[in-house]
């Protein structure tokens, strides 16, 4: 049966890779080179002419068909689409781009001489779509926003960064393995972060209270390197076992009790001890005392309920279990403090 | 009516606010291993919210947002470019230094007060994970002085004190930073240092190298004392005193403009021995927003450990349909279940049918250590919207 599904699952997944591979690109592409224009001596304004005057990029500044068509009209009499269209099943117009910076051209145009390569040195051709601008490199030629850099304050020329696909591969770069390196950044960088990131993003992941794990909300995101991803349940004694701190930040023991109880692995619940060989023999080698020395987290995963754990019952003073303190622990607690802490009473009677 | 919609209907009169939003409703499938084992088929849906002012006449509006996961954010003082001090109210995200990344529900303020000088606070009840219970005795409250040079420097120290049942559940101070003294440059690190044991928590120094726009650097080191991560409520925080090194790094390397090659390499010193962490992957991204990667990780410990390998890929086709598709295959050091193999398959596609709303559905099959057969199937709805006059 696993053999079947094992080779079922295969033939699907190199079924759904291969249509993936071997599938033509996405959608309709409008083949405009921009090279061939200008040796023709179009001037820019021929067909960006909205943009002369505009005080913002909220509008449509791209050519509609006809103005394509005051030179192209025999090419479409000819049902030459290909002309134009890379995908002529789908011919669609530009895509729609929401804008995303604040930018005055009417301002601009006069002070570049209407040369309009100031700002767009590369222009898009068929199949190798180019930035609309040269980005930073563009604004800092001639303005100095190192007020405004150095403040994150950039919303003065940015609009709604979160939505921006791309993440930053210099300055806080997000390259690699951030993931596991953001926390370095994110706790002495708030605000930083907060420049992009609304608090609804970190909360996919932080929020105790998430509806679902990230990785479940955003399975269609396999290039993401989520922490849970695909069967984390195999694996989480590993990974909990090489850095149980890293659980613990989102995860309570409460958490790891309840599903152990649950799922009936938890010691008394479960028909067959969880616990190896020799777990109540001291120097077994599976001795509890040292595996509890090396991971507490994993003894509280199951037994941490307070006076009832069953540690007290043979840990408690004058018990057969003995003294369950680390060497040193005397040195920073002494027994006044334990008779007055509630919970020392468990054991400390 | 509500008094969120009430107030977002009087600032939309008033054309002065931008709001964003997605509704997503989701259908998952899945087997779960708590009692007994048995296939779960829940439906969720989630709403989310962000609404602000953008108005140029009425500057005091620009401050105000509303962020429909229980929380909002009012900025009081001049306009957002001038802004001083953030406050809000609400269930909410503590970061910052000893609070580390945590869940409250209460009160915060943060902002820049004078010459790059600013400061955090927390107060409030952290929020309980499912299944845990809140108890009378919860509390968290804490603060975070830094003083930030630019956006990518900046030095603080912090002081964090929760409460569970009554007990102290943390009392730490830290100090930390992250400086960039040169663009390509980034050193970030921390301190975190328990008041109640007297011993350091947590402490870490990360450097990154960006030599040139293809080659990133990364080396880090880092001490972690994972038995004061346990509650010091808990009864288990007074048997052990644990201490877990790390050190390694990470290479980024774009070796073609579309194909990124990354391998990471850690050393770590558990308590009872020591093991590593390793890990490399390619990716290679289209201009045409699909990408392939496959990835191969490593894991050792003193008594345990996996190796996984998985190929991915993303592949846009047309009428905005998006395929993909996750193998991922692990093989453990120690058998579970009398297993050490797993397998998993993903397959998802989506479709964005319309103007505002996108599809998803997603099928997992494979084997595991707990499921012989282990099939999960998703389905997602998203709706993105812009509340009405509320878009440019």
């Amino acid at each position: 049966m696993k053999r079947a599904l094992l080779i079922g699952g295969g033939v699907l997944a190199c079924a759904t890779a291969a249509t993936i591979l071997g599938t033509d690109p996405a959608g309709d592409e409008i083949l405009f080179p921009h090279a061939r224009h200008q040796q023709a001596k179009v001037e820019c304004i021929t067909c960006h002419e909205n943009v002369w005057d505009a005080k913002t990029l909220a509008g449509d500044f791209l050519p509609k068909e006809a103005k394509c068509l005051e030179c192209h009209k025999q090419k479409k009499a000819d049902g030459q689409c290909n002309f134009c269209h890379s995908d002529v099943r789908y011919a669609a117009t530009w895509p729609k781009r929401e804008p995303r910076l604040k930018m005055d051209h009417s301002a601009h145009i006069e002070r570049v001489k209407e040369d309009c390569s100031q700002c767009h040195s590369r222009l898009s051709e068929p199949r190798h779509p180019a930035t609309l601008s040269d980005g930073h490199a563009a604004c800092l030629k001639c303005h100095d926003h190192a007020q405004q850099y150095s403040d994150a304050r950039c919303d003065t020329c940015h609009v709604d960064l979160a939505s921006y696909p791309l993440v930053p591969v210099s300055q806080v770069s997000h390259q690699g393995d951030f993931l596991r390196r953001h926390a370095s950044v994110a706790r002495s960088s708030q605000q930083s972060c907060g420049t992009c990131h609304e608090q609804n993003f970190c909360l996919d992941c932080h929020a105790k209270t998430a509806m679902v794990p990230v990785e479940t909300k955003l399975v269609d995101r396999p290039d993401r390197r989520f922490i849970h991803r695909q069967d984390f349940l195999g694996r989480h004694s590993v990974e909990s076992r090489m850095d149980p701190a890293s659980c613990q930040r989102c995860h309570s023991t409460n958490t790891c009790e309840t599903c152990h109880e649950n799922s009936r692995v938890s010691a008394g619940l479960s028909a067959r001890d969880p616990h190896p060989p020799g777990w109540s023999l001291p120097g077994s080698g599976a001795f509890h005392g040292d595996a509890a020395r090396r991971n507490i987290s994993s003894c509280a995963s199951c037994h941490d309920q307070g006076a009832q754990s069953n540690c007290v019952q043979c840990h408690k003073v004058g018990g057969i279990g003995g003294d369950p303190h680390p060497p040193g622990f005397r040195s920073r607690h002494n027994l006044n403090e334990a008779r007055s802490d509630g919970r020392c009473v468990a054991c400390h009677l | 009516m509500s008094l969120r919609n009430a107030l977002l209907l009087a600032l939309f009169a008033a054309g002065a606010v931008r709001a964003d939003g997605s509704a997503t409703t989701l259908f998952d499938s899945r087997p779960y291993v708590r009692n007994g084992g048995y296939q779960e088929s829940p439906i969720y849906e989630s709403f989310a919210l962000t609404a602000r002012g953008e108005s140029d006449r009425d500057a005091w509006l620009q401050d105000l947002r509303v962020v429909a996961r229980g929380w909002g954010r009012l900025t009081l003082g001049p306009p957002f470019d001038d802004r001083r001090t953030t406050g809000r109210v609400g269930r909410q995200l503590a970061v910052g230094g000893a609070v580390r990344a945590t869940q409250l529900d209460g009160i915060a303020r943060d902002g820049v007060l004078t010459n790059g000088l600013g400061v955090q606070t927390w107060t409030g009840v952290p929020v309980q994970a499912r299944f845990d219970h809140f108890e009378r005795g919860d509390f968290l409250g804490g603060g975070r002085v830094f003083w930030r040079q630019s956006f990518d420097s900046e030095v603080g120290a912090s002081f964090v004190y929760a409460l569970r049942r009554g007990y102290v559940a943390r009392e730490d101070v830290a100090v930390d930073g992250s400086w960039t003294p040169l663009r390509a440059v980034t050193v970030s690190g921390l301190v975190q240092w328990s008041i109640v044991e007297e011993r350091l928590a947590e402490a870490r120094l990360q450097a990154l190298w960006q030599l040139n726009p293809k080659l990133q650097l990364v080396a880090d080191v880092q001490r972690t004392a994972p038995d004061l991560f346990v509650d010091r409520s808990s009864i288990f925080a007074v048997f052990s005193e644990e201490r877990r090194d790390e050190v390694g790094g990470e290479i980024v390397y774009r070796l073609l403009q579309p194909l990124s090659l990354e391998a990471d390499w850690h050393w770590l010193k558990l308590e009872g021995g020591h093991g590593h962490r390793a890990g490399a992957r390619a990716t290679f991204r289209t201009v045409r927003d699909a990408s392939y990667g496959a990835e191969v990780r490593l894991i050792t410990e003193p008594d345990n450990g996996y190796k996984l390998a998985r190929v991915f890929a993303t592949r846009r086709l047309p009428r905005n349909v998006t395929i993909t598709v996750d193998l991922d295959a692990y093989w453990l050091e120690r058998e579970i279940n009398a297993t050490k193999r797993s397998f998993v398959a993903t397959v998802t596609g989506g479709w964005a049918f319309a103007q505002a709303w996108e599809a998803m559905i997603a099928g997992s099959f494979g084997t595991t250590p707990y499921f012989e057969r282990r099939t999960e199937a998703i389905a997602r709805l998203v709706y993105r919207f812009g509340l009405p006059g509320a878009f440019r």
